[in-house]
């Protein structure tokens, strides 16, 4: 009777100290780093106090700077789509399978999520370049005469960006899939249609919306890996998170890094909210 | 029966070992190249030794480095579950909170780690605490891999939470346990699987990251990941793949513990239960 | 006459375990047959292997006299209502029906006339353009049925449609059903664990247990010349005794023609069995009142004699506490006898 008689604090309230953590490093900095957008850069310091869009200017019409914004967006489009067709088709294929065979696959599946995006990178600078594995075993099997040299290449800079985000794809297609009541493949089958067309008219209208948040987040992904291409990638390939390490760095200046951090933070809210939105729409119909 | 249903099942096998081969290949060929007699990575791989190994356990600056990450690799993992275990809890018990709140708390996940590095720096770079410059501290990059670590240590205890028996703690305070009591003797011993799990998330996460720490770090505070980038050009011999593959190792020596202890926990509570 | 459907030796094996042994089974033109059993006894599969959803271990399926059962599920001509319905969510009513219709390659033109006949036998017309989860769970398995229908198959498929219904619902369907095959006269294989659907909805009812048919038959026949112990005791309720050649010769058991030698089971329905004073029935056995329980309007009374439990019901209370004497009777032409096993 005693305890009734002191309400309990909400539950709700316990939240309060990781919010204000997230508040204080996460909340306080992203508000320096957009005031420090504003700032200048002097010849001969790192920053100088002012309220200028000088750096955004920059960002938007310098051709160079440009580009690299459109090399970003454009390989992290081709990486999504590459990665979520090869996260789609092995989650459908641990999906139909089952006991053993099943767990393997899944492990499989994991493990480049458990592999640190530097280790990735030192792997695949092994396997591409002319000295590598792959041109070894190439050469060694008389599939080409010469060594090959993959390094360097847009190429090698999609494997080593997919295999990043390809384990979080292939887990939210497969959470998806799983839910999928299996009887509608079934029924698909049994209504005469061919495995072809069940797969294409049943399975991926049905698994729509992992497909649509797998490709957010592989996209999302890309746009701010910047190691592996920079390490993978052809020299000519820019992105915006080198940009950023480069100014911020070698060249000692924090406002531009900054203008290019909210321009990159700016780019990736704006596909979240596209994509979210497109989703929407489309589960309105008929969940 | 479903196989039947699907198509071409030659052209999924082959799809299989593709992919796996996709999975398998950066950290087969590293840790091949480990064990390289070489001076310079390349194939075919010469003669084996281990020397590249001895190395790098006689060279300070790869030691440090080590040493740097798992002191701050365990910090991220204590510091996500102080602040997640009562967060976690809080949004089990209260849906309003979880739909307003889960968002925000799922935030920094979405930030790329160049501009969570790059904010951190700037705000924090001039902060001292108790006379000390929280720049190049291993509790400043602790800090900023638990942006990371929190959120995915929070989304791996809510469920548990969420899934636990709500009687049982009512039993336990009906049986004269305070809320605090209860808590720490019947919901958290229940949830320990999904503790243990948000551990080793939060654990991984910060060893593995290195962006954010090479915004952070110093000379002295920087870590394996961080040093390993920063040679990747300069030094091109077998020492990389030996501190590649030594991070990748310490990753999966943590999971196996971390099963270990799962299955040992499954076996004593099947010894146990017939007694009850 | 080719039959419709026609399996022979059908076979299927999961490892050491048998799901459907060596079966013989033949449906007729416009045939209602029902596959009766527990759970377990092989029915479902039995009809999967039917649709294709399953490959048979060895044996023959043919269908119109043409041999199917290499094919798969996509290629034969059966349509199934599955137990959950199965229509596809992303897809409203009229396209969940057209999907048959077009991968059978049905002229585009003929199509949503089709649909809109068999909307209406179904009485679901208003519904074409909505998604099934606009719909309750009896109108989903109506467009269900509608959608099997519809492609006109030679064997239409039931796999226990109504189990996920409630009572009323079921009832509601059931007579549906039984209206349908009345106007419609298609050939049908519908599986159930439950006897009184089987009983109502079949002309013809297969009884199995552990992967082989039991009986077959009309449900009359079945329910009143069970061809086994089993089928027996799985068609409604019944009481069993354990006879052998020393029973009652105690004088607590009076039979009127007892069997020869041998352990024998007796099978007797409840409601033949009645309450009587020693000497005023056929077949009598004496016995102790171990319970009486009310079911609302009725009251039952079980009895233990010496080779079993004997149950009848009773309208009026009986004067009877656990441990008091009875005598209960019945008539020899109510009885049934087998061979204990």
């Amino acid at each position: 009777m005693m305890r009734r008689l002191i309400p309990a604090p909400s539950p709700a309230w316990l939240v309060l100290p990781a919010l204000g953590f997230i508040l204080l490093v996460f909340g306080v900095p992203l508000f320096h780093l957009l005031r420090m957008s504003f700032n200048t850069h002097p010849p001969d310091g790192i920053y100088e106090l002012s309220w200028s869009l000088e750096n955004y200017v920059k960002i938007l019409t310098d051709p160079v700077n440009l580009h690299t914004i459109r090399d970003t967006v454009l390989l992290s489009l081709i990486t999504a789509v590459v990665t979520v067709v090869v996260a789609f088709l092995f989650a459908h294929a641990v999906w139909k399978r089952k006991g053993r065979v099943h767990l393997v696959l899944l492990a499989i599946a994991l493990c480049p999520m458990l592999v640190s995006e530097i280790s990735v990178i030192i792997g695949w600078r092994m396997f591409f370049p002319s000295n590598g594995f792959l041109s070894y075993a190439l050469v060694e099997t008389g599939l080409v005469e010469r060594k090959v040299n993959l390094l360097g290449t847009r190429f090698a800079a999609i494997v080593g960006l997919s295999y990043i985000s390809v384990s979080y794809c292939f887990l939210t297609i497969l959470s998806v899939m799983n839910a999928v009541d299996r009887d509608l493949i079934t029924a698909s089958g049994d209504l005469g249609a061919s495995p072809w067309h069940t797969f294409f008219r049943v399975l991926v209208p049905l698994t729509m919306g992992g497909i649509i948040g797998a490709f957010t987040q592989a996209f999302v992904f890309s746009m701010g890996i910047y190691a592996a291409v920079n390490a993978l990638g052809p020299d000519s390939l820019w992105s915006i998170g080198y940009e950023i390490q480069r100014q911020m760095l070698s060249k000692r200046d924090w406002p531009l890094a900054s203008a290019f951090a909210v321009v990159l933070i700016v780019l990736i809210s704006l596909t979240v909210i596209g994509l979210h939105a497109l989703h929407s729409r489309r589960g309105q119909r008929h969940d | 029966m479903t196989e039947r249903a699907m198509p071409g099942l030659w052209a999924d096998r082959i799809f299989i070992a593709l992919f796996a081969a996709y999975v398998l290949i950066p950290l087969g060929i590293t840790a091949l190249m480990a064990f390289s007699d070489d001076n310079i990575i390349r194939f075919p791989i010469r003669g084996w030794s281990l020397r590249w190994f001895e190395e790098f356990f006689s060279n300070r600056q790869w030691l440090t480095a080590a040493l740097n990450s798992l002191k701050i690799a365990a910090l991220t993992a204590c510091l996500s579950i102080l602040l997640a275990v009562p967060a976690a809890y809080g949004l089990s018990r209260s849906r309003k909170a979880r739909n307003r709140l889960q968002v925000l708390l799922l935030l920094p996940l979405f930030v790329p780690a160049v501009v969570l590095g790059v904010s951190v720096a700037i705000g924090f770079g001039n902060v001292t605490l108790f006379g000390h410059a929280l720049y190049g501290s291993s509790l400043l990059v602790a800090c900023a891999h638990t942006l990371w670590a929190l959120p995915l240590a929070i989304t791996v205890l809510e469920p548990s939470f969420a899934t636990l028996d709500r009687s049982l703690v009512e039993a336990s305070g009906d049986l004269g346990a305070s809320p605090l009591r209860s808590f720490l003797t019947v919901s958290l011993p229940l949830v320990s699987t999904g503790l243990v799990s948000a551990t080793l998330f939060a654990f991984i996460t910060s060893l593995n990251e290195f962006i954010m720490a090479l915004f952070l770090t110093t000379r002295d505070s920087q870590t394996l990941p961080v040093l390993l980038w920063l040679s990747l050009r300069s030094s091109a011999t077998p020492q990389l793949a030996v501190a590649a593959i030594l991070l990748a190792a310490s990753v999966f020596t943590a999971i196996g513990l971390a099963y270990g202890w799962y299955l040992l926990r499954r076996r004593r509570k099947r010894l146990s239960a017939p007694m009850i | 006459m080719t039959p419709r459907l026609q399996l022979t030796q059908l076979h299927k094996a999961y490892g050491s375990f048998t799901a459907v042994e060596s079966t013989d089974l033949t449906v007729g033109e416009g045939e209602f047959l029902t596959l009766l059993g527990p759970s377990g006894c092989g029915k479902t599969t039995t009809l999967r292997l039917i649709g294709g959803m399953e490959k048979p271990s060895s044996g023959r399926i043919e269908i119109k006299g043409k041999r199917v059962d290499h094919l798969p599920s996509y290629k034969r001509d059966t349509a199934t209502v599955f137990q959950s319905g199965a229509l596809f969510p992303h897809l409203t009513v009229a396209e969940n029906m057209a999907y048959g219709l077009k991968m059978r390659g049905v002229p585009s033109s003929e199509i949503p006339a089709r649909i809109a006949r068999m909307l209406d036998v179904v009485q679901m017309g208003r519904f074409a353009a909505r998604y099934p989860s606009e719909m309750s769970g009896g109108q989903r398995q109506r467009v269900a049925l509608a959608r099997a229908m519809v492609v006109e198959p030679s064997i239409l498929l039931f796999d226990e449609p109504m189990s996920a219904l409630d009572l009323k619902l079921k009832l509601e369907l059931r007579s549906e059903i039984r209206r349908l095959h009345r106007e419609l006269g298609f050939t049908a294989v519908f599986v159930t664990h439950d006897q009184s659907e089987a009983m109502t909805l079949s002309d013809r009812v297969v009884i199995m247990n552990h992967g082989r048919i039991e009986q077959s038959g009309s449900p009359v026949e079945t329910f009143e010349r069970p061809a086994s112990a089993f089928v027996y005791s799985f068609l409604g309720e019944s009481c069993q005794l354990a006879i052998d050649t020393d029973a009652g010769r105690d004088g607590s058991l009076r039979l009127a023609n007892a069997p020869g030698a041998g352990r024998h089971l007796l099978f007797l329905r409840p409601a033949s069995l009645r309450r009587v004073s020693p000497g005023e029935a056929q077949n009598e056995a004496d016995a102790r009142v171990a319970e009486v329980e009310y079911l609302g309007g009725s009251y039952r009374l079980h009895a233990d004699a010496p080779c079993g439990r004997l149950s009848l019901d009773l309208t009026a209370p009986p004067a009877l506490t656990p441990g008091d004497a009875v005598t209960i009777g019945w008539d020899s032409a109510d009885a049934t006898w087998f061979a204990a096993p």
